[in-house]
């Protein structure tokens, strides 16, 4: 069930309805069925994976809970692994790895025989893994007191708007709410539909007018130009934004709807002015999930041959070869993790250069200037790195590449796709103009009128403008 | 603020408070909510969000005046056109693209199977589409005649000719059932009034039900044209322009000249897709379908465009040497109808480059009904249909068709 569908609408408006009804257990309890049928509406029989790993993190918790033995604790947080990362690795990761064997074997001169499962991937399974398996730490590291309600960690690993494509909670912020009566704030709530409402502008308005010109580019490297494909590299930056954080705002505004406090997962990411303010505004949840549960411990790993700064950043390095894999199971992703990466390793190792390089030129004078060309040196690397994010593999990466270096039409790049360069250009405004606030329809103080004109006028830009062969969710592969 | 509470005695404040936010959500967006139940309500009285099958299945020779063709959603004609053959099990049928789309029932009067004539036209682009579309017919059925419109692009590897496509349609999307469906007919029909495709009075024919004794469905049904009881398309207005324009976008000569849409440059017949289309008719003939080939007309400036473009010439006369080799080597009719001037008629007969009007189709069945075995094998009368033509109700385009079979009456 997408979020772009009637029966998504009729679950939110019926739970909406009956959930204020109710007292608190019972609202969890409603939450926990409108969540699993909302996922039973792709394949009912994944449902049995997030049981599993519901299950097996709560009943892991409560041990952990019960025992302060070292060795035990350290079981318990292997069996929680290994039953995650199982489910994952196996539905996520099985045919990448032995492809990639038999491709190596085969190379080597050997006959290897067809090893590959035909293996559907679940929807959501990185998402709510990651979500479970942050659980578990915490009750192990002992930042967070496990759950004796299996009710509320039910809830907590399948809650439906966050389910499928995050943002990726964490214990400590989400879990604390379902056990807690929920509050109704007019305010929150009437904020919450903006938000959602919002979200929706930026999936069917943008996301999804800007996806044919990408996909026909994408889809015919050989037939396109380098200038169409440069600036259907650009267009996917802004469709994949779109389309992410159009789901976040949706699945924030939504649990907003039912009093659940939803942490943000986008923040104006192409305004960056570095690599790492980039990772610090882009899918917020994943960047802290992985400092948190991956970078943090490989620091600690004792290396003392290596030094401080080299240990650092070689972690750093790959905390990003664990974030391309975790988005999808293919060399181009390890490729887009490994370059950013290296982005964020060239840009601590030249950072001091680059603060001498500006104060010797005075370019600190500009300050706006200079916050626009950081800003779009950002975009550009990014846009680079998308290259290998949307090509069907390194071979096409390569070529697209190729062709945007030799193959360029300044004039046909200015006059292609202009209503889709003027959707691009109203969102950066819009969003600029509202950069302090929480999203783009939060309108403040404005006048009432103004108010109605501006939400009347979203809801009749999604009609008129929409592109309504509802593309599926980019992350839903995720 | 409230707190729900676990005591079911003191719930009910924030229930009703979610339903007072709700309505106020609404209240806010009443405009735009307005506007849309406007859409909706337009869109329901045209009829657009009714289902392909069900229009197909209630519309016959017989039932009341009926005019169905969709504006918003897809129109879906090869189902519309399948599912009413299914129903009706036609034994005169005409089949080919929209270039045959004017033959009309009441111009074969004196046809054993004029009580049994259905027009699909619109449904055939390439030998693809027919082999598809023949496939689905039901096992035991097959005509008694096929008229087929037979366009020079079928035999052309350059375009695409349909094979594989299926007649199968998303029934949910279909009747605007989904979301998607629903806000993007919203839309659809925003845009065409805000561009003027569609006027403010025409919608209010429309919300108020003014038919004219024609039932409609879809939008275009009530506003300029529709596939009428016999499966032929009729258009609303009944004005004839006085000098010729080709209406086609981009004009079709325009096309010739460039090689582009159904004129891509080629280097000759493509023998495979001729070797499939002998074999699709074979098969109907095998079943006892007498097959009857229509070469349907350009108008003179595209003739006279191919003429002059040596590709397109040569490529258009092998197409007309293949065709008539093909149907004389198996005892098949084949009409020749390339041009008005065939028929002493010129562009004015035609509204565009390669679509001819009624008046064209009259003029060329009583010109080719002269021959006794077309006429005998289409159920022709000639003299009738010059009747036809000379009537003062005749004009270019529109023909006094009523009296086609007044005269055949015995």
């Amino acid at each position: 069930m997408s979020f772009t569908s009637a029966s998504f609408c009729a679950l939110l408006g019926v739970t909406y309805l009956v959930y204020w009804g109710l007292g608190r257990r019972a609202q969890n309890v409603l939450l926990l069925a409108a969540s699993y049928l909302f996922y039973s509406f792709w394949d009912w029989r994944f449902l049995s994976l997030i049981l599993a790993s519901s299950l097996t993190d709560y009943l892991v918790t409560r041990a952990l809970a019960g025992t302060r033995e070292p060795a035990a604790r350290r079981g318990l947080l292997a069996l929680s692994l290994m039953v995650n990362l199982g489910l994952l690795g196996f539905f996520k990761y099985f045919n990448f790895f032995v492809d990639s064997l038999e491709t190596a074997l085969s190379a080597l001169g050997f006959v290897v025989p067809r090893l590959g499962l035909e293996i559907v991937l679940p929807v959501g399974i990185s998402f709510y893994t990651f979500q479970t398996l942050g659980y578990t730490i915490d009750v192990y590291r002992g930042d967070v007191e496990a759950r004796k309600s299996v009710l509320d960690v039910f809830v907590f690993v399948a809650f439906f708007p966050q389910l499928v494509a995050g943002p990726i909670e964490r214990a400590g912020h989400l879990l604390p709410q379902f056990s807690s009566r929920r509050v109704f704030d007019e305010a929150q709530i009437a904020d919450g539909a903006r938000q959602m409402l919002w979200g929706f502008f930026k999936k069917i308005v943008i996301a999804d007018n800007l996806a044919p010109y990408v996909n026909a580019a994408y889809g015919d490297v050989d037939g396109a130009s380098g200038s169409q494909l440069v600036l259907a590299t650009v267009l996917f930056a802004f469709q994949i934004y779109c389309d992410f954080s159009g789901y976040s705002d949706i699945g924030i505004g939504c649990a907003r709807l039912l009093g659940i406090d939803l942490r943000p997962n986008f923040r104006l990411p192409y305004f960056a002015q570095s690599m790492s303010e980039f990772w610090r505004r882009w899918h917020i949840s994943l960047s802290s999930w992985l400092t948190d549960y991956v970078y943090a411990p490989l620091t600690k790993v004792r290396l003392s041959w290596l030094g401080w700064r080299a240990k650092l950043l070689g972690c750093l390095f790959l905390t990003f070869l664990v974030s391309g894999l975790w988005h999808g199971a293919a060399w181009t992703f390890v490729a887009w993790g490994a370059l950013h990466g290296s982005y964020l390793v060239a840009s601590s190792l030249s950072s001091r250069w680059r603060r001498g390089v500006v104060a010797r030129l005075r370019l600190d004078s500009f300050p706006g200037a200079l916050a626009v060309a950081r800003a779009g040196f950002v975009f550009v690397l990014v846009c680079i790195s998308y290259v290998f994010f949307r090509a069907d593999s390194l071979a096409s990466a390569v070529q697209v590449f190729e062709k945007m270096l030799v193959d360029q039409d300044l004039r046909a790049l200015l006059r292609e796709a202009l209503r889709l360069k003027a959707l691009v250009a109203m969102l950066l405004l819009a969003e600029w103009l509202q950069r302090d606030r929480r999203h783009v329809l939060d309108l403040g103080e404005l006048p009432l009128g103004a108010k109605v004109v501006a939400y009347n006028a979203v809801v009749l830009g999604i009609v008129v403008l929409g592109a309504f062969d509802f593309q599926p969710f980019i992350y839903f592969q995720f | 603020m409230t707190d729900t509470k676990d005591n079911p005695g003191q719930v009910a404040a924030p229930l009703k408070r979610a339903i007072v936010a709700a309505v106020r959500g609404a209240w806010f967006l009443a405009p735009a909510l307005i506007l849309i139940l406007a859409l909706e309500l337009v869109l329901r009285r045209a009829g657009e969000f009714a289902a392909t099958a069900e229009v197909a299945e209630s519309v016959t020779l017989e039932s009341e005046p009926t005019l169905a063709l969709r504006m918003i959603l897809s129109q879906e004609t090869p189902t519309y056109r399948l599912t009413q053959i299914q129903q009706r099990r036609p034994r005169f049928l005409v089949l080919g693209s929209s270039r045959v789309q004017r033959f009309r029932r009441e111009m074969f009067c004196r046809s054993p199977h004029y009580g049994s004539f259905y027009n699909s036209s619109g449904t055939i682009t390439g030998v693809g589409d027919l082999e598809v579309f023949l496939g689905s017919f039901p096992t035991d059925y097959a005509p008694e005649i096929l008229l087929v419109g037979l366009d020079s692009w079928w035999l052309n590897s350059q375009t695409t000719d349909g094979t594989g496509r299926s007649l199968e349609i998303d029934t949910l999307r279909d009747r605007g059932l989904t979301l998607d469906s629903r806000l993007y007919a919203y839309g659809r029909l925003l845009r065409s009034i805000t561009n003027g495709d569609l006027e403010l009075g025409q919608l209010r024919r429309v919300l108020l039900g003014r038919d004219e004794g024609v039932r409609r469905y879809g939008l275009l049904a009530w506003v300029s044209r529709g596939f009428s009881n016999d499966g032929s398309l009729k258009v609303l207005s009944s004005e004839t322009p006085d000098r010729y324009v080709d209406r086609e976008r981009p004009p079709v000569v325009e096309r010739v000249h460039e090689g582009t849409f159904q004129f891509v440059s080629t280097g000759g017949i493509d023998r495979e897709r001729l070797s499939r289309l002998a074999q699709a008719l074979e098969e109907l003939g095998e079943r006892g379908t007498e097959i009857v080939g229509w070469l349907p007309p350009y108008s003179t400036e595209v003739v006279s465009s191919i003429e002059n473009t040596p590709v397109q010439k040569a490529y258009y006369s092998s197409f007309l040497d293949e065709m008539k080799r093909l149907f004389e080597s198996r005892g098949w009719l084949l009409l020749e109808a390339t041009s008005p001037v065939l028929f002493g008629l010129d562009d004015r007969a035609m509204e565009d480059g390669f679509h001819a009007m009624e008046t064209f189709h009259v003029a060329a069945l009583a010109h080719l009904g002269d021959d006794q075995v077309v006429s005998e094998s289409l159920g022709l009368s000639p003299t009738c249909l010059r009747e036809v033509l000379a009537s003062e109700k005749t004009t270019h385009w529109y023909t006094d068709l009523e009296r086609a079979c007044e005269c055949s009456t015995p």
